[in-house]
């Protein structure tokens, strides 16, 4: 399949209209733009929000007695409610399923396009709509609720006007995560009926790729829970500008029913957020260990299993709440049983590399170290699934600390090291590799500086959402190694950005078709892809990831292999 | 500052056997795991392994890793329940202490009506099982003793809903923090206070002493005792400090700028303003601070009280 530059998806295009520029970009149906597009944007509120954390974690180096104040109580509050309003609905909940989903799905299964191209592209608009909203809401009238919206707080704060001007940035934030759930919920649409109707030839449900068995997995859940945080929010917003109490208390009504719908949608939003990154592994893994993942069925089904428990545990962030004792116990009874699929699924990839042969490309560290930061969110969970643990750790630093293990040692890791994978392909240039396992050695360093010491901190009992904390030897030296830290891991995290966009610029360019002798079939064309992906259509014959035939093919030359095997 | 890990409750056995227990199967996976990576990538490289086998999964481990995790999270689950019950059943004999929270103050009162404020803190008897219910005025807070390995949130509930509740029994004498765990707001780090654990003689003798303190101060400054009971300083001090909102000294007579309907306008601190200031907080909001004082459901002679009392501080 010899490919000339012209007919690389960047240079042409789904509308004879819209032919160079930003608006080529901007009004392209294509899925594999619209998957840069939110890479661009994704990334970008990332590094923002990677900056406001840093600020956070700065404030936190000395104690109150020290007199230390980088940002005033005021700001912090603000601060913290939009490095999650960011992190969470900006960031990782669109995450690895827009920017690598929109792009390598259809390559996966042999299709031309997702199944709605148009929608797929007003969902990225709704995005951006979202997202601005949100942003600017927030610069102008400041919130500090937490990306959690807790009533009655949420509804009796005033906003804090920053620049004097009165503006109910509450409401307006609430408005924006509406829009951007919609953005979400035809995203979810959109993959599902692509991989319901779209696959090629000859593959059958078991015969999908990982990564867009963990999109399926995904998107049923987008679709299912997306609804009821986008209602629950709406209720927020009526309570602030009408005379109504279903959460205020005042007026008769429950701030306690707001966390269960809050929380009926949020539980869910974590295997959102984890699922992609979890598919993103499988692949990374096989390759660079050139042999079948081990247990394929265990993983796909597990991914399945995750999504359908994941949705009967929401009450487990609510132990403190004062719900029935009965309701605590069944909440933390069911919520031991996602333990079980998650821990399959690591013991599955682990497996994996036994007799592989393995190379340790940029991508690989970034699964091993998925695996390792991964372990410790999952096995950090299990203390906060626990009841009688739970009531002494939560709202404190461990739970912090839990869930950034999860969501940026596991889902950020993962999507990172699925961007250093997938980039020679995308873009057809190729990165820097020593300077990738440097930036690499950076963020899991500081990674762990960071985090480590906050579930110290949280067993110690320091509570969550402080601006300052009291004077106590323990508290001061944990902080103080978790500030040193974050300078580790904001470096790390500017170091990758600096090899990805010096590879765009100054890259070496490669036409390369399969740079890392991968079998799944979105290595099978061209780099980068063409418009319609796959110049004739495809038919699928063999299991995903039976590296021995995918080397008879390479031989027999029906089939591409990295030029140095 | 005390930071002291003991067993300081009898609730500190369970929790911490749970957490240990778990600890030390996380430690086992954690390093099981990694160990088996490290020992894979340098066995299994491409250099000391050039020809991967093409293994795709064994059913039996498959069977072997599933079982495995399953009985140990029941284990896990069954100890994490016990303690969670024994936090949730009070003994009858407890004696109660009501706990009333709001921006960004405690407040405990005894079961002889004795008043204890966030800077006093709580003050209780060793070995004496104490059931707390849990009362929030304005948002949701958390009560939170880390050294007792106790935490209830304090949810503001609608007429006639019942109040959360906890309890605890201190086991060791001593000072200990109590910490609001729940976000409520600018001040949420500083709803801070103490738990002070007597001896019961100890007990006894302090609280027969402040409770006498407590009947005279009411009966000669029933405005500094309503001041006090209301929480009002942890918000205003009567020493000139600037804190969230302004200072009682020198209040009375002074002349001050409010927004009034985003609007400025000068107004001298009169009795008329002192009470549209408690009973309409969100009126007149003096310039440079927030909005963010919640109406005080008082009488009108309390009120004059108050307003007596901040004359006094102005003299």
């Amino acid at each position: 399949m010899e490919t000339s530059p012209s007919q690389s998806y960047l240079n042409s295009h789904t509308s004879p209209k819209w032919t160079g520029g930003f608006m080529s970009w901007f009004m392209s149906t294509d899925h594999k733009r619209i998957g840069v597009m939110y890479a661009v944007a994704m990334f970008s509120f990332f590094f923002v929000a990677v900056l406001l954390g840093f600020v956070m974690k700065l404030q936190k180096m000395y104690p109150a007695s020290s007199g230390w104040e980088i940002i005033p109580v005021e700001l912090y509050g603000s601060f913290f409610t939009l490095h999650a309003i960011i992190m969470i609905f900006l960031f990782i909940v669109p995450g690895a399923p827009a920017v690598l989903g929109n792009f390598f799905l259809p390559l996966q299964i042999g299709a031309k396009d997702v199944a709605f191209p148009r929608v797929n592209l007003l969902s990225f608009w709704l995005y951006l709509l979202g997202a601005i909203m949100a942003v600017v809401g927030i610069l102008l009238g400041g919130a500090d609720t937490g990306w959690t919206f807790t009533p009655p707080y949420s509804i009796n704060t005033k906003t804090i006007s920053i620049f004097g001007v009165v503006f109910d940035s509450i409401s307006w934030m609430l408005t924006a995560a509406f829009i951007l759930g919609w953005g979400t919920i035809l995203t979810g649409i959109n993959f599902i009926v692509t991989i319901h109707r779209m696959r090629a030839k000859g593959m059958g449900y078991f015969k999908m790729p990982l990564f867009t068995w963990s999109i399926y997995a995904t998107s049923w859940l987008q679709v299912l829970a997306t609804p009821v945080v986008g209602i629950t929010l709406l209720m927020i917003v009526i309570e602030r500008i009408m005379p109504v109490g279903f959460f205020d208390p005042s007026k008769g009504g429950d701030p306690i029913l707001f966390q269960h719908l809050f929380w009926i949608y949020s539980h869910p939003a974590v295997y959102i957020m984890i699922l992609p990154s979890m598919g993103l592994v499988s692949e990374i893994i096989p390759t660079n260990s050139q042999k079948p993942i081990f247990g394929y069925k265990s993983i796909a089904i597990a991914s399945c299993s995750i999504a359908g428990v994941g949705y009967l545990l929401w009450a487990h962030h609510m132990f403190t709440t004062g719900m029935s004792d009965f309701a605590a116990i069944l909440f933390s009874f069911l919520t031991f049983f996602v333990a079980i699929p998650t821990a399959i699924k690591t013991f599955n990839w682990t497996a994996t590399l036994y007799k592989g042969s393995i190379t340790l490309t940029p991508a690989m560290l970034f699964a091993l170290a998925f695996i390792f930061n991964f372990s410790i969110g999952g096995l950090t969970g299990m203390f906060l699934g626990s009841l009688s643990t739970d009531i002494h750790l939560h709202d404190t630093a461990f739970v912090v600390a839990h869930f950034h293990y999860t969501m940026f040692g596991g889902a950020a890791f993962g999507l990172i090291g699925g961007v250093f994978h997938y980039f020679p392909k995308m873009f057809g240039k190729m990165y820097s590799m020593k300077w990738a396992k440097a930036a690499f050695a950076f963020m899991f360093i500081g990674f762990n500086a960071l985090y480590f010491p906050m579930l110290v901190l949280g067993y110690y009992g320091m509570p969550r959402r402080y601006h300052t904390y009291p004077d106590m030897p323990i508290f001061n030296d944990l902080q103080m190694a978790s500030t040193l830290g974050s300078w580790i891991l904001v470096t790390g995290v500017i170091m990758v950005f600096g090899v990805w966009i010096h590879a765009l610029i100054k890259g070496k360019q490669t036409t390369e078709i399969n740079p890392w002798n991968s079998s799944t079939l979105e290595w099978q064309t061209a780099t980068p892809p063409t418009l319609f992906n796959f110049e004739e259509d495809v038919e699928i014959t063999r299991d995903p990831y039976d590296y021995e035939a995918f080397r008879g093919e390479v031989k027999a030359g029906t089939s591409a292999g990295a030029k140095n095997v | 500052m005390n930071v002291n890990y003991n067993p300081a409750s009898v609730f500190n056995q369970d929790v911490d056997f749970t957490f240990y227990l778990i600890f030390i199967i996380s430690i086992l996976c954690l390093v099981g795991i990694t160990g088996f990576m490290i020992f894979s990538v340098i066995k299994y490289s491409r250099k000391n392994n050039p020809t991967p086998s093409n293994l795709e999964g064994h059913t039996g481990l498959e069977i072997v890793w599933t079982i495995i995790p399953t009985i140990l999270v029941m284990f896990i689950f069954y100890f994490g329940m016990q303690g969670f019950l024994k936090m949730r059943n009070v003994p009858e004999d407890a004696m109660e202490i009501k706990v009333d929270a709001g921006m960004w103050w405690w407040k405990f009162t005894y079961p002889n009506g004795l008043e204890q404020n966030t800077a006093q803190g709580l003050t209780v008897p060793a070995d004496t099982p104490i059931y707390l219910p849990l009362h929030s005025v304005d948002v949701i807070h958390s009560f939170y003793i880390p050294a007792f390995r106790v935490k209830m949130d304090v949810v503001p509930k609608a007429a006639g809903a019942k109040d959360n509740y906890t309890w605890f029994e201190a086991s060791q004498i001593g000072d200990f923090d109590l910490f609001c765990a729940e976000y409520c707001g600018l001040n949420h780090a500083q709803m801070i206070t103490k738990v002070h654990v007597l001896t019961k003689p100890d007990y006894q003798a302090w609280l027969e002493e402040q409770s006498a303190g407590f009947i005279k101060q009411q009966a000669e400054n029933p405005g500094l005792a309503l001041i006090t009971s209301k929480a009002c300083f942890a918000c205003h001090s009567s020493d000139g400090t600037k804190l969230v909102g302004p200072s009682f000294k020198g209040l009375y007579g002074k002349t001050e700028v409010v927004v009034t309907n985003g609007e400025e306008r000068e107004i001298t601190v009169d009795d008329a303003y002192l009470k549209t200031a408690i009973m309409e907080p969100s009126k007149d909001i003096v310039k440079g601070y927030q909005p963010l004082m919640p109406p005080m459901p008082l009488t009108a002679d309390e009120v004059q009280a108050i307003i007596d009392h901040i004359k006094e501080l102005s003299e």
